[in-house]
């Protein structure tokens, strides 16, 4: 018995949104580590390039956790043309938003975040975010046979090179 | 109660530079988030968007200077007085005060600022007067804060009066 | 840098309140009512406003980052959100090394208020600067 479909099986790795942003600034690095590092003065190499040019980077790089879509993005995309009607707080959400049946779970809870890092921002990257659909697994639980399903967004700069990539897991019973 | 408070020190010190800042390079990405957050929760214009020229009210001394220096020889710089004039460098009295008053300001604006440009803010001592009214002798004091961008030009002027009594 | 497991590294350690809250909102763009709002902050469960779970992400990082230097390198971080950061907290960032692999370091890393609750415990790796 199991609550994945052939048709859930079969949309993992589905992109179903991209998003590009407004080439980053050194302002935006610099204002990003003032905030926080608040109130004290954030490292000399977010704010000062001869500082910056010490480091292996060679010169300012953005703080891991910078957000480049803050405020506006350049660009946006939904790839999903065939999505079924699905409120947001609906378990079966994801899949009605590709157009296939969900599992009809009645629980779901945030099974938590997990970020890995590619190369570091800089100056002058755009960098395109894609969403994307992660494996399905499950597994019996003290609550019976629980799915667990992911959600990946992938960040990538203007020459490919992934950034970031954040998989979010969202756990149904 | 005070008979005046324009003694000499404070009448000479009208029209003299008491520091200046110059700025970050403004960024695109600064003049779209300024008119994004002075627009909010409306959209901007397109223009503003695309940063093609900077809002009026653009602050480039947001969040810091890229320097500052005080010009004046009694001050260590280490305070930057980012909406007035520091009138202990400048050895005015020590007045004590009941109240303080923002007066309002009044700018006059030159050339607009673009993407890239470099804003000097040169900070000067206006003319302090005073005027006697409800509660007492009441001090007008004005500061003026003269904005160029690299070229030279005028991008703005400023005068900032306040009232204290 | 010599690191051995159950090494603790520097913490970072920061007052919280509006003054850090809207800073962040400002460079985010994070302008959520219960972070903004005390009314909604209680609305929501809180007693008052509280701050925004990226910043203790952030804080989390900049340990990281101090700790390492800007050669040292963050390959990864997985944190959970237990417990809010209500204003005046005094929020810490924690990390104690679990596991060395040549120049990769695994930590468990938290953030906890000045009466040691956690608030964001979670694990992250780096490879160390050469």
């Amino acid at each position: 018995m199991s609550n994945i479909s052939e048709a859930m099986k079969a949309a993992v790795g589905t992109v179903t949104a991209r998003t590009t942003s407004y080439p980053i600034s050194e302002s935006d690095i610099r204002k990003w580590a003032l905030a926080v590092y608040w109130p004290d003065k954030p490292p000399a190499y977010f704010i000062d390039p001869a500082e910056a040019a010490k480091t292996v980077h060679g010169g300012i790089v953005a703080p891991e956790d910078f957000n480049p879509f803050a405020w506006a993005s350049a660009g946006h995309e939904s790839l999903i043309t065939n999505s079924l009607r699905a409120g947001t707080n609906d378990p079966d959400s994801t899949e009605k938003s590709l157009g296939i049946e969900g599992p009809g779970l009645t629980f779901m809870l945030n099974g938590g975040m997990v970020c890995e890092y590619g190369v570091r921002m800089r100056a002058g990257d755009v960098i395109t975010s894609e969403a994307s659909v992660g494996e399905y697994s499950e597994r019996e639980g003290r609550l019976g046979l629980m799915l667990f399903s992911r959600s990946i967004s992938t960040w990538t700069n203007q020459k490919g090179e992934m950034v970031k990539r954040t998989t979010g897991t969202l756990i149904r019973y | 109660m005070t008979d005046t408070y324009l003694t000499d020190v404070v009448r000479q010190a009208a029209g003299r530079e008491c520091s200046r800042a110059v700025s970050y390079p403004i960024e695109a990405s600064d003049i779209r988030k300024w008119a994004l957050a002075a627009y909010w929760p409306e959209r901007p214009p397109q223009f503003l968007i695309d940063a093609e020229v900077a809002p009026e009210d653009f602050d480039p001394f947001a969040w810091g200077p890229a320097s500052y220096e005080s010009l004046l020889p009694d001050d260590d710089g280490s305070v930057i007085v980012r909406h007035g004039i520091n009138e202990r460098a400048l050895g005015f009295p020590e007045w004590k005060f009941r109240a303080g008053l923002n007066g309002g300001m009044n700018c006059t604006y030159g050339v607009r600022m673009h993407v890239g440009d470099v804003i000097t803010d040169t900070k000067s001592c206006g003319e302090y007067t005073e005027r006697q009214g409800r509660n007492g002798l009441m001090l007008i004091t004005q500061s003026i804060s003269t904005w160029t961008n690299q070229r030279g030009e005028l991008v703005k002027r400023t005068i900032n009066s306040g009232i204290r009594f | 840098m010599t690191v051995n497991v159950g090494d603790a590294i520097p913490t970072f350690t920061r007052a919280t309140g509006f003054a850090n809250w809207n800073r962040y909102a400002a460079v985010n763009d994070e302008f959520v009512p219960i972070h903004m709002d005390d009314e909604a902050g209680a609305a929501a469960g809180n007693g008052g406003a509280f701050g925004m779970g990226n910043l203790q992400w952030a804080y989390l990082h900049n340990m990281l980052r101090d700790w390492m230097g800007p050669n040292g390198e963050i390959l990864s971080m997985e944190v959970q959100f237990r417990s809010p950061n209500v204003k005046g907290q005094t929020v810490t960032a924690h990390g104690v090394v679990t596991a060395v692999e040549g120049d990769v370091v695994t930590l468990e890393v938290w953030t906890d208020q000045q009466e040691g609750t956690k608030l964001a415990p979670g694990t992250a790796k780096v490879r160390l600067a050469q």
